[in-house]
């Protein structure tokens, strides 16, 4: 009995998710935005509603990659990393387009990096380097602003690996 | 003179600093602008540099790139999926194209934006494929290409593949462009910092060369500085040794009147010898009178040479204060005694007084206390024609506080004018000698003499005066009170003739042997003359003498060297006596014939009373033997005779006479207990009694027992001093009553 309902559960389960992608294209529920995996408690899956329910933060800047200052808006990076517990020194950033840099633990501790979901306010397209962008304040603070931080904000980003 | 020749350079240093300063000021303002210029420049410079770096920062243009080879990747790997997808294989990945496509976009957007088109804006090939991506991807928005399409339209994507290889060829163009352009953007950029770095390099350069020019100049200044102490130092030594000159000039000149006053003062030793001797011979009386004013005047002659002696060695430095034990009340006896003859001669009262608080004994040079105080006397007398001189000797305070010895000399004279009271203590000049001569006597050196030795006494002398009033001539001294000297036979003089001296005399000059043979004959000495120290050794060798008198300037062997050999010879010849003659009076000569060994020393020319004195002391402590005292001392009777009527003088002998019986007593008392202190008690009373009197024959053997007599004293000399004692009191009595005095 308790075998067949087992049976009957698990063929069930199989039938409603033939394969992640498969559900992934079939059920417009809701996108898994952000990967956290590597040396963490627990590996989390943010989508956006998640995302934007942790403590929002917003600054307004320049970056080499916008005509003008522009408003970043979504949550703190140290914020995200708290939820998934990391334990390690290192966050290698991915993006979808494949691009993939190292980011020092102590920068997202030492300064308000945000994972920037709104643009002005606005959700960003993958064509506008959304939907994620990780945003240093490089207008408040000069040191910021050089090749290194530049080239660790990552943008279209879909996953952190704490190394 | 050395200097004369430091001296012709000096204006012509003196004209240049004034245009030498200011080319010195040119040329630090030139170099101050130079190295301003310098400085604004090396500014600028970095300005621009760091303005050339923030640029580069800003612009990314390496970043950009990157960009574009990124944009060719999603370009080939767009591609590549949208053939996968239309392509037979039915596992499509209908979203992973849709996001491929978007991912595209952004990179394309990334070629549009403001620093890019910035860089890239002067390239034909830039403009044209950007516009044939944004055409395909507005048409392939409108399609629109998305998982939609691609599930269900696959053949329009071939299409859409189609129209992407036309585009291949441009963005391989423009990769190759951009980086073309910014490789050349970079070496724009290096050949200005290569530019940049040479100018910095030629500013450095001119940086070093002010810096050295300046370090130059700092030597330069430092050995013009050296230069100039090495010229202040030679100046100082030229003075210095200008200095020198002068100064040995003017003890040059200083011992030439030193020297001169001693040649004149040689043959003065033997006129005035001959002069003294004359006057015992038969003389008429205007003979006598006519020797008088010979004598006077050769006095008077050598009163001026020891001036001007006096002066000239104060001017070579040779002036010693010798302080030793002096008896003021002694002292101001002698002065009185000395000063009374001329006083009396002039009618004047003479009056000299010493207030009860000041000390009887003081540390003083007495010799020039003396010379001072007679000058102050002999000039008050000189110009009083009548009334009263005195000399009041007081104790008073200085300023400080400190005790003060004044001896005021007070005159009722002529007194003297402001202007001659100005001028009183400085030497006459040639123009008012004539004026001053006559009223100071002398050279007129008398009183600027006083005052010298009063300052080298550590005092001076002040002078006020009334023209017609009279004068009061103060010394003020600070002299210690000192304990009382030791009884020397100096202090106690003139104790009768002593005893017959065989003498050795070591004198060159015919005069001088001649009158000191004549006096040491009248003294009743026996003298033996030699010509010079050798003689005089060798006839010391063969003879035994008491006392030796040596000229110290003889030839053959001086004085000193013939003292050495006598006291180099086996005792009891090495004992002998030696007293130096010398007519230089310095006190340098007088130690160094001390040095020698010599025992005393006297400067020549040498008055009879000076050396009678002088054999008695050293002729009495050769022997235990008394000098027969001369029994009374003739001039003290006429002193009181002069100075007391007839009956007084005779109640005088007739009390002392009279008080020989208590005496005796008293000597009688002390013998019996042997009391030394009661023998001594007598005896000083007797001693000072008798000389008041004269009676020489009783205050030398008084004075004889009173330095003997001590707990410890051989007291049978004693017993038989007491009897010559009592022997003398019994003569003096039949002598009293023999001059009819008592």
């Amino acid at each position: 009995m308790k075998a067949w309902a087992l049976s009957v559960a698990l063929v069930t389960a199989l039938l409603l998710h033939p394969a992640p992608a498969a559900h992934a294209a079939d059920a417009p529920g809701p996108k898994p935005a952000l990967t956290i995996s590597g040396r963490v408690k627990t590996p989390v899956v943010f989508d956006m509603a998640r995302l934007a329910a942790l403590p929002q933060h917003s600054f307004t800047t320049r970056t080499p990659w916008h005509a003008g200052p522009r408003k970043f808006t979504g949550p703190l990076l140290r914020d995200v990393l708290a939820v998934a517990g990391i334990q390690g020194q290192t966050i290698e950033a991915m993006a979808l387009n494949d691009y993939k840099v190292t980011i020092p633990v102590e920068d997202a501790m030492r300064v308000d990096v945000v994972v920037a979901r709104l643009v002005d306010d606005k959700p960003m397209a993958v064509r506008d380097k959304g939907p994620l962008f990780i945003i240093y304040p490089f207008d408040s603070d000069e040191a910021l602003r050089n090749s290194i931080y530049y080239s660790r904000s990552a943008w279209q980003l879909k996953g952190l690996v704490i190394r | 003179m050395s200097d004369a020749a430091a001296l012709p350079d000096k204006p012509h240093k003196s004209a240049k600093p004034g245009t030498q300063r200011k080319r010195w000021r040119l040329l630090m303002a030139a170099l101050g602008t130079l190295l301003a210029l310098a400085f604004a420049t090396v500014g600028l410079l970095q300005s621009r540099q760091y303005a050339l770096l923030n640029a580069t920062t800003h612009y990314q243009d390496d970043y950009l790139v990157w960009s574009l080879f990124q944009f060719e990747a999603e370009y080939l790997k767009l591609r590549l999926a949208l053939e996968q997808a239309a392509g037979p294989s039915t596992a499509v990945d209908a979203e992973g194209v849709e996001q491929r496509y978007e991912i595209f976009v952004s990179r394309l957007g990334l070629l549009q934006d403001e620093h890019a088109v910035k860089i890239l804006h002067a390239h034909p090939d830039y403009r044209r494929t950007l516009e044939r991506c944004q055409a395909f991807v507005q048409w392939a928005d409108l399609l629109p290409l998305n998982a939609e399409l691609v599930r269900t339209r696959p053949q329009a994507l071939h299409e859409v593949i189609a129209r992407m290889d036309g585009m291949a060829d441009a963005i391989r163009d423009l990769s190759l462009t951009a980086s073309h352009s910014v490789a050349t953007q970079v070496t724009e950029r290096n050949d200005l910092v290569r530019q940049q770095n040479r100018q910095s390099i030629a500013l450095t350069l001119l940086q070093c060369a002010l810096i050295l020019g300046l370090a130059g100049l700092v030597i330069h200044q430092l050995g013009r500085l050296a230069r100039f102490g090495r010229a202040q130092r030679a100046l100082a030594q030229s003075l210095q040794e200008a200095r020198r000159e002068v100064e040995s000039g003017s003890r040059a000149k200083s011992m030439f009147l030193a020297n001169m006053s001693h040649e004149l003062r040689t043959p003065m030793h033997g006129l005035l010898g001959m002069l003294a001797l004359l006057k015992d011979t038969q003389l008429s009386r205007p003979q006598q009178t006519q020797l008088q004013a010979a004598s006077d005047s050769a006095r008077h002659l050598l009163a001026v040479l020891n001036d001007i002696l006096d002066v000239s060695k104060m001017e070579a430095g040779g002036i010693g204060i010798h302080a030793e034990p002096v008896h003021l009340p002694a002292l101001l006896r002698e002065l009185e005694e000395l000063s009374w003859p001329q006083a009396i001669v002039k009618g004047l009262d003479l009056n000299i007084r010493m207030e009860s608080d000041v000390p009887a004994w003081v540390s003083a040079d007495p010799t020039r206390l003396r010379q001072i105080l007679l000058n102050l006397l002999g000039n008050a007398i000189k110009f009083s024609e009548r009334g009263r001189v005195a000399l009041r000797l007081s104790h008073q305070h200085d300023a400080l506080g400190r005790d003060l010895l004044r001896f005021e000399v007070s005159d009722t004279g002529i007194g003297m004018d402001a202007a001659t009271q100005a001028r009183l203590f400085q030497r006459s000049s040639a123009d008012d000698a004539s004026a001053t001569a006559p009223r100071f006597g002398s050279a007129g050196l008398g009183l600027e003499i006083s005052r010298s030795l009063a300052r080298a006494m550590g005092g001076d002398i002040h002078a006020s005066s009334q023209a017609g009033r009279g004068s009061v001539f103060s010394l003020e001294l600070h002299l210690p009170e000192c304990a009382p000297a030791p009884m020397l036979a100096s202090s106690a003089p003139a104790n009768g003739p002593p005893r017959r001296l065989k003498i050795l005399v070591s004198e060159d000059h015919d005069t001088n042997r001649a009158f000191l043979e004549a006096v040491l004959q009248r003294l009743g000495h026996d003298a033996v003359f030699c010509e010079n120290g050798l003689e005089a050794l060798q006839r010391l060798k063969g003879e035994d003498f008491d006392l030796v008198l040596m000229d110290l300037h003889t030839p053959m062997m001086d004085g000193y060297q013939a003292t050495r050999a006598m006291r180099a010879l086996p005792a009891p010849k090495s004992t002998v006596k030696i007293i130096a003659l010398s007519a230089d009076a310095y006190a340098e000569s007088r130690q160094r014939a001390l040095a020698a060994g010599m025992d005393d020393f006297l400067a020549k020319p040498v008055g009879i009373d000076q050396l009678a004195q002088t054999l008695s002391r050293h002729g009495s402590s050769l022997t235990a033997q008394l000098p027969v005292p001369a029994p009374l001392d003739e001039t003290k009777l006429a002193e009181l005779r002069s100075h007391l009527p007839e009956g007084k003088v005779r109640q005088l002998y007739a009390g002392f006479v009279a008080n020989l019986a208590v005496t005796r007593q008293a000597l009688a008392q002390a013998r019996g207990r042997r009391d030394s202190a009661a023998l001594r008690a007598t005896c000083h009373g007797l001693k000072g009694a008798a000389a008041n009197l004269g009676l020489l024959l009783v205050s030398t053997p008084a004075e004889v027992l009173e330095n003997t007599a001590h707990e410890d004293s051989d007291w049978a000399q004693i017993e038989q001093q007491i009897q010559d004692l009592l022997d003398a009191l019994s003569r003096s009595e039949a002598l009293c009553s023999e001059r009819g005095l008592s």
